[in-house]
């Protein structure tokens, strides 16, 4: 009796002290509550990160633009926010090239449009976008704008999440509400299955009705490889700042599973995995689809830090089978130099510079040869 | 199934519950097929390896002290080794579910194919001629026997031992000399899988045997028994090496789970999980990005990523065994100490009482002592320390740098050696400030020495030595920051480390009230909670 008496007022004594941790987190980091406000303190962004996907979303969206968080515009298809990087009017002469991907897309597009002052630079990105997003991006482009040349950014720690159909599964830290078609392959050929809202009004008018946001979870939980109740369902334990840290635990080690069966960083791709397979033959239509349309086609290849060629390696041969102008981060920024990389997985500014200079190189080189071509028929 | 796994927590938890319920027979039996399973997961095929060795040492330990084994011993250890041949080797388990996956075809799936028959027939072969020759043996002079069955299990064990651990590194040095002959050797290399622990069940069935022929120890007469002290899962994967002369009579006799049990044992495992989890994983890929570089590294590069390794190692492998010695403990045994605050060292002869004692210890026993130890003339026991850490050394991994890690510790050995007896006073010094001198300077004769430990080539390890030479004082840090978990870890880590060190070793609970010492252990689970998002990396000390 008196081992068991002395055994809970240790248990006391500790779960006291998580309690105190737990209390004092949450208030010494608050995270901001106004949704417009983008830069909260480091570590109350930190402490935030393992709020569940509904939390999150609850925070950043409001009725209304003004009131919600800017990032809630990012992305969708449905109301799309291309962007004409080029500050001055271009002679009709130039080509047009627009960039379609993540926050790198859109950086090597600014740069380009710095370097390139013969070309008009437009880009149509969406936060830690992956292929399938910027696949839909430029079907949904292509159909209102035709580019001289087309740019599709592919980076590799995105293709494991080809088989998602949101940013709120596709991440887990930092969540965004737009969405995409989910891709499917068979037998060689692309199909893909709409979600059920690509605006962001459709995305309010799902938000903040009960039973529509349940259809949509239960259309997730069927269609989106990485949807996960327990990370997505909003609940009381979202208040403790310890559960939300085992819940980013539970994350990370789940998603770290998934992803470990399309890519690791030792053996590189599974040539087998489904996503694989989907995003060669995104490579094969997009070129098809730009060719018809009398665009160039040009593939810019991400190289995360520490992932080596992987990626290149992957697509070498469907690029070069398919005759598709690319370029591949590797050449320039070694991808195991730390020193090239920003902690937040960008390019340093510089190494940015020089991509740009070499995707313009690419891009007239590909040109001229187009030109010559057209001319010799 | 590391101890950082979910795989692991649901594991313990089952068979601790189980274990509770049971006889203390039964308890062992229970132990020795858990073991077995927490063995087998990582790849069942390494069962076979760990039964053989224990099977060899087992029939040597009684043959070496009672000169015969019944006739029912003999038939189980020889249908044993066939049998676990025949389950583990020779069945084709990666190919289960790979030919359809009804049961015809899973049964169909399982049959050996022509080399599991070959396997098999070669060990039928091996166990008879055994058996046949036993009557041959049986009569041999008591001396000549005890002496050839300590040779056979000792070959028998180190043969197993060279042949998946050293032999491509054999098989690697023969092909540069050939190269350097000017011929051509081709390549020669084997695709060999490493066995995880095998360095360190290896050891503990090889002072069995020898301790058997020391008469140190009776050997053990019943093989589950035996096999649970070679195969106890707390121990199994990267030590303490325990000695078989502390750690059978745990099995034999009946264990008490005392509250004290419990205690420690939660403690242990707690602490364990935090210089794990918190500190090595955190500092992981900061190590990593330094060491794996394909950059020039700076001299600030090459200062930090050493310090940090200093530390990943350390909270690495004591993390393992503080988790080892926990688990131990919750099932009521006491495992050797494994560590005790090295870096508090002084000098090399203190380091080597506080690092990695088991291993030490079994050097200095097995190896040291048996050279001449430190008797004779100074050459002499200047070639016996150099020999002694030169196995050590290459325990610790089939390269060089490991020889030439192994080797450095010996020659700082050696002259601290030669520095105590030059020394006319005895007497060492209680001043603090020398004191702390003293630790710091080992500290950062240690921390060089991780530098070859770690490097992945001899030319690496001159490139680094070359930096901090001739870079000295670049500053520019391109070391990734370590987590947040790690950062907040840190002091924490030094507070309860120095503390350890303070009262010697005794628990916060021993020192402090209970208020404190629940605060530290509190800070702890959070910091763990906060470190589990790290990327997990494998425990460092599973590869030797």
């Amino acid at each position: 009796m008196r081992k068991l008496g002395k055994f809970t007022t240790i248990v006391a004594w500790i779960i006291g002290y998580l309690l105190i941790i737990d209390l004092g987190i949450n208030v010494i980091f608050p995270y901001p509550k106004d949704p417009r406000n983008i830069s909260p303190s480091a570590l109350a962004l930190f402490f935030e990160y393992g709020r569940s996907v509904e939390g999150k979303l609850a925070r950043m969206t409001r009725r209304t633009d003004n009131e919600s968080a800017p990032i809630l515009m990012s992305g969708w298809i449905g109301n799309p926010q291309v962007k004409t990087v080029s500050g001055i009017e271009r002679e009709t002469s130039t080509p047009t090239i627009t960039v379609y991907g993540m926050s790198h897309a859109l950086q090597l597009a600014d740069d380009m449009a710095k370097l390139g002052p013969s070309a008009k630079i437009r880009s149509f990105g969406a936060a830690g976008a992956i292929p399938s997003w910027s696949y839909a991006a430029y079907l949904s482009d292509r159909k209102q704008y035709h580019s001289d040349v087309v740019v599709l950014s592919i980076m590799t720690i995105g293709v494991p999440f080809i088989c998602t159909t949101s940013g709120t599964t596709n991440h887990f830290d930092s969540v965004w509400p737009y969405t995409y078609p989910r891709l499917v392959q068979h037998n060689g050929s692309l199909g893909s299955l709409s979600p059920p809202f690509i605006s962001l009004s459709g995305y309010r008018e799902y938000f903040y009705d009960s039973a529509k946001w349940r259809s949509y979870k239960h259309w997730l939980k069927e269609n989106d490889k990485y949807y996960d109740s327990i990370l997505y369902r909003k609940t009381i334990l979202d208040k403790s700042s310890i559960f939300r840290m085992l819940r980013r635990a539970y994350a990370y080690s789940s998603r770290r599973k998934k992803q470990a069966e399309v890519y690791d960083e030792r053996n590189g791709f599974n040539q087998e995995s489904e996503e694989v397979k989907i995003l060669l033959t995104i490579i094969e239509n997009f070129a098809k689809d730009a060719r018809n349309d009398d665009s160039l086609p040009v593939i810019y290849i991400i190289n995360n830090l520490f992932t080596g060629s992987h990626l290149y390696d992957l697509l070498a041969n469907t690029l070069k089978n398919n005759d598709i102008a690319f370029l591949s981060s590797h050449k320039i920024c070694a991808p195991n130099d730390p020193r090239n990389y920003l902690p937040d997985t960008h390019f340093v500014p510089e190494k940015n510079l020089e991509l740009a200079k070499a995707m313009l190189e690419v891009v007239r080189s590909n040109l001229e040869d187009k030109s010559v071509h057209r001319k010799k028929h | 199934m590391p101890f950082n796994s979910i795989a692991f927590f649901v594991f313990f938890i089952l068979v601790y519950t189980i274990y509770r319920l049971l006889s203390h027979k039964a308890q062992n039996l229970f132990l020795l097929a858990a073991s077995y399973v927490f063995f087998g997961w990582w790849d069942i095929r390494f069962l076979f390896l760990i039964i053989l060795s224990t099977s060899l040492d087992f029939a040597c330990g009684i043959m070496i002290a009672d000169g015969q084994i019944s006739l029912r011993k003999r038939l189980g250890i020889s249908s044993g080794i066939i049998i676990s041949a025949l389950f583990f080797l020779a069945v084709p388990w990666r190919l289960l579910g790979s030919k359809g996956s009804g049961l015809k075809s899973i049964l169909l799936g399982l049959v050996p194919r022509r080399e599991g028959w070959l396997i098999i027939a070669a060990f039928i072969l091996l166990v008879l001629t055994l058996n046949l020759l036993y009557s041959r043996i049986v009569y041999l002079d008591n001396q000549r026997r005890r002496k050839l069955f300590l040779v056979l299990s000792i070959t028998g064990n180190l043969a197993i031992l060279c042949l998946f651990k050293y032999f491509n590194f054999f098989l690697e040095n023969l092909e540069a000399i050939i190269r350097g002959l000017g011929g051509n050797p081709g390549n020669l290399h084997l695709n060999i899988v490493l066995p995880v622990g095998i360095s360190f069940y290896t050891f503990m069935t090889m002072s069995y045997t020898i301790d058997v022929y020391k008469r140190r120890l009776s050997p053990a007469t019943k093989f589950y028994e035996y096999a649970l002290f070679v195969a106890f899962f707390p121990k199994l994967l990267a030590g303490p090496i325990e000695r078989a002369t502390s750690f059978l009579p745990q099995i034999t006799a009946k264990r008490n789970i005392s509250a004290d049990h419990l205690i420690r044992g939660f403690q242990q495992i707690l602490y364990g999980l935090f210089k794990k989890i918190v500190i090595a994983d955190g500092v992981a890929k900061s190590v990593s990005g330094v060491f794996g570089s394909t950059y020039q590294i700076s001299w600030a590069d090459a200062i930090v990523g050493t310090l940090l390794f200093t530390f990943q190692i350390y909270c690495d492998f004591s993390g393992y065994s503080d988790i080892a010695t926990g688990t131990a403990n919750l099932l009521g045994f006491n495992l050797m100490r494994n560590f005790n605050f090295p870096y508090f060292a002084r000098n090399p002869s203190e380091f080597w009482g506080r690092w990695h004692i088991s291993l030490s210890s079994w050097f200095r026993d097995y190896v040291f002592f048996p050279l001449g130890g430190p008797y004779g003339s100074t050459t002499r026991w200047i070639r016996n320390v150099l020999i002694t850490f030169f196995v050590t050394g290459l325990w610790h991994g089939a390269a060089w740098n490991y020889v030439l890690w192994g080797l450095y510790h010996g020659i700082m050995l050696c002259v601290h050696r030669l520095k105590e007896t030059l020394r006319t006073s005895k007497k060492r010094s209680r001043n603090p400030l020398k004191k702390a001198v003293a630790i710091g300077s080992f500290f950062i004769l240690t921390s060089l020495g991780w530098i070859l430990f770690r490097s992945r080539s001899i030319d690496q390890i001159l490139d680094i030595f070359r930096v901090l030479v001739n870079d000295l004082g670049n500053l520019k840090l391109n070391v990734e920051v370590p987590t947040k978990a790690a950062l907040l870890g840190f002091p924490l880590f030094f507070i309860l480390e120095s503390l350890g060190n303070k009262f010697r070793g005794k628990r916060l609970d021993e020192v402090f009230p209970v208020p404190i010492w629940t605060a530290a252990y509190a800070t702890m689970i959070f910091l763990i909670i906060l470190g589990l998002a790290n990327v997990p990396a494998g425990f460092i000390y599973f590869i030797f």
